[in-house]
């Protein structure tokens, strides 16, 4: 673990970088990727992932239903002859996007070339997230129920003014 | 008695297939194809429900399902079911908490201050169901209007990222029975790889109630509570909101963000009963859930969960308490599939029933001499 | 989206689909007609035949179990399947020249699909020469066939006939060498009729 240009944590890639147009992340990619020789660890594939919740009830766990997943796992050795690994799964049908987040994952985690670029394109992708929340805040903000008004004198009217 | 080959219905089905395509686009010069953004947003209830009852959370397929079955849930359902069954299974996700979920709307009928408050979010409840007929003559100008101002004029930076359950409270209060360990530690039923072999366990019941079809779960639980049963469920929460899948990375094992799902997730709250063995009585509860922002059916199936858990329990007093009537008969595939194939060709079982009818006729003449004419 | 394989990486042709499609219909082939030799060189790309064979039938729902050491650690997840004790196994690979050392899954008698496959590498499958001669009689054979097996224990075959005794119950086998396969599914027949070198192998 010799990450420094990524502030963003791992385990958020993911959903920052399939915030951003692919074209974007690729010509990163396509820019380094010939430093490389590329193999499969594991074989790019896309297919179907089980969800698996518990009931909040009884906390008894059952499967709610499935999802796409595409998932790669690749290896690049660069001239010299090391190794740097990188994998990606994600809620897709493409395994070839998954093979280019694998990358992105190679590179972020071990400082390769590019990951700087590569890490704005994450906290671009971060702040895309960070407003889509902004707007499900604003659709519970904009409808939270004042209960207190029921407790007032004039109940009647200031319930129609709340209105 | 052999099948009777039937021969020459092909230029007819594909000229049936080929009428189906210009039924759909029929409309001509005037029309826009349908978009698959156009279908996820503005048939945004239509859309949740389809990836519900498929079964699989594939918001762009489900818009195309919709597309291509001219709005036919059923037929739109099958697609997407009959699309999964095609994809290889890759994972198996570890169990996800539901109260990490980025909720859009959550509100109680048992308590008004409900730990973190109520937020209606998106809602119909209100809606007066009168016709809007300034939506006649829409223009588009008008449309992109509303969503700009709306987020222009609502911003709220106070709000929590997710929220306590309301359950959670009522059990600490010691009104709720407690969380059964040993059922947490459950492998689950997987409905997708197991046939449901009476009895099944609740996972199975929850499962196939989670991808059922809305109407007919619908109508099982409205038999319930019209009185062919006795939950009196109060619901406690209800809430819709985006689920964060979590996968662990294939290298560090460690939980990554891999998308998220919408879904509605509701508890009931219902008749408490003297426990047996003399413990302490506490309400008793249901537990509803599904893909997509669905509160009918996720209401639905929180009632059948209560219903069925008595049957299972104490045998089922009425049919929403039997796990096999309701579970087998739920599935919008499976009835709509057995449903449909009644229209297939039918010849030599129904020349069959005639040939016994006929003979059974005859007897019937022989013994009957002359009745007919009387 | 994005479609073309944009790493440019090498992938050896055993993983691809198309051959997995190609040499699942010989697989087919080679159960559906006991003693036939079907002959993959032309897929493999220096990937022994038992890698191919498993590559194609294996994904991550059903359980293999390495019983001879014969893969490597990359394999696996490429495989994908779960690496299993050799009794609870799905599919279980095996050295043909080394002994037995475990009890396959026979199936039940509602589930006899429930058994165990074996993958069983020989040093050699041929139509006319080799250590054992063996006759085959049974579903997918015209009559008889007779094929020879190099570098395979004779308990194999003797206990092979054993475990499929009492159909349905049984196991289907896949013989392997180094570019041919042959199937010998549990409904057929085999006979030794003739056996030499056997001594080298004991």
């Amino acid at each position: 673990m010799n990450r420094t240009c990524c502030k963003i944590p791992r385990s958020l890639w993911i959903r920052a970088l399939k915030l951003v147009p692919v074209d974007e992340v690729k010509a990163v990619i396509d820019s380094v990727i010939h430093e490389y020789d590329v193999s499969y660890k594991s074989i790019p594939q896309s297919g179907l992932g089980v969800l698996q919740t518990k009931d909040t009830a009884m906390h008894e766990p059952y499967f709610l239903g499935e999802i796409p997943i595409a998932t790669s796992w690749v290896a690049l050795t660069d001239k010299q002859g090391n190794t740097f690994e990188g994998a990606a799964q994600l809620m897709d049908d493409d395994e070839n996007l998954a093979s280019l987040f694998a990358v992105c994952d190679a590179i972020l985690e071990n400082d390769l070339m590019a990951c700087c670029k590569l890490a704005d394109l994450v906290e671009m992708g971060d702040f895309q997230f960070k407003k889509e929340a902004l707007t499900r805040k604003a659709m519970l903000g904009s409808t939270a129920v004042d209960f207190s008004l029921l407790g007032a004198t004039n109940e009647e009217n200031k319930e129609d003014k709340s209105a | 008695m052999g099948y009777v080959a039937i021969k020459g219905g092909g230029k007819a089905i594909s000229g049936a297939e080929k009428l189906l395509e210009f039924v759909r686009t029929r409309q001509g010069q005037s029309a826009e194809p349908l978009d698959l953004d156009t279908i996820e947003n503005q048939l945004y209830f239509l859309h949740s429900r389809i990836m519900s009852e498929g079964g699989l959370f594939h918001p762009k397929l489900a818009s195309l399902a919709i597309k291509q079955s001219l709005g036919d849930t059923l037929e739109a359902s099958f697609a997407l079911r009959a699309y999964r069954s095609t994809k290889p299974r890759l994972v198996e996700s570890p169990v996800l908490d539901t109260s990490s979920m980025r909720v859009i709307r959550r509100i109680s009928a048992s308590f008004k201050d409900i730990p973190g408050g109520q937020m209606l979010g998106a809602s119909s409840d209100y809606a007066l169901r009168l016709m809007r007929t300034e939506l006649l003559d829409e223009s588009p100008e008008a449309f992109k209007a509303v969503a700009a101002k709306w987020l222009d004029e609502n911003r709220h930076d106070d709000i929590p990222d997710t929220f306590p359950k309301v359950l959670d409270a009522l059990r600490e209060e010691g009104l709720l029975p407690p969380v059964d360990e040993a059922a947490a530690e459950k492998k689950p039923f997987d409905i997708t790889r197991e046939p449901l072999v009476f009895p099944v366990p609740r996972s199975a019941a929850l499962s196939t109630m989670a991808r059922s079809e809305t109407g007919s779960i619908l109508a099982i639980a409205y038999s319930n509570m019209r009185g062919y049963g006795d939950i009196h469920p109060t619901v406690a929460e209800l809430r819709v909101g985006y689920l964060p899948v979590m996968l662990p990375h294939p290298i560090t094992g460690e939980l990554i963000e891999v998308g998220e799902v919408l879904m509605t997730e509701c508890e009931v709250v219902a008749m408490y009963e003297d426990e047996e063995d003399g413990g302490k009585p506490t309400f008793s509860l249901g537990y509803g859930a599904c893909f997509g922002h669905n509160e009918v059916k996720a209401i639905s199936m929180s009632i059948l969960d209560r219903a069925l858990q008595s049957g299972m329990k104490n045998g089922p007093t009425n049919p929403s308490e039997d796990p096999e009537f309701v579970l087998l008969h739920i599935d919008g595939i499976d009835s709509m599939g057995f449903c449909t194939h009644y229209k297939m060709p039918h010849y030599v079982t129904f020349q069959s029933d005639m040939d016994r009818l006929r003979t059974t006729q005859d007897k019937h003449d022989d013994k009957n001499p002359g009745a007919d004419n009387a | 989206m994005l479609k073309q394989d944009l790493l440019g990486a090498h992938v050896n042709p055993i993983w691809l689909a198309d051959t997995q499609q190609a040499l699942f219909n010989s697989l087919m082939q080679a159960l559906s007609r006991p003693g036939q030799l079907e002959n993959w060189t032309k897929w493999l790309e220096n990937s022994p035949v038992y890698l191919a064979v498993l590559a194609t039938l294996l994904d991550g729902e059903v359980s293999l179990a390495d019983v001879d050491g014969l893969l490597k650690d990359d394999h696996w997840p490429l495989l994908q399947a779960q690496n299993v004790h050799s009794e609870q196994a799905h599919y279980a690979l095996c050295d043909g020249a080394k002994a037995i050392s475990f009890q396959p899954k026979l199936g039940t008698l509602s589930s006899p699909d429930f058994a165990t496959t074996i993958i069983l590498k020989v040093s050699k499958l041929d139509t006319h020469h080799g250590d054992i001669r063996l006759k085959l009689t049974g579903p997918g054979v015209n009559g008889e066939t007779q094929v020879s097996v190099s570098g395979i224990d004779q308990a194999w075959l003797e206990q092979r006939n054993e475990w499929c005794s009492a159909f349905p119950l049984g196991i289907d086998c896949i013989l392997v060498d180094d570019t041919q396969i042959m199937g010998l599914p549990r409904t057929t027949k085999i006979e030794l009729i003739e056996t030499t070198q056997n001594e080298d192998l004991n």
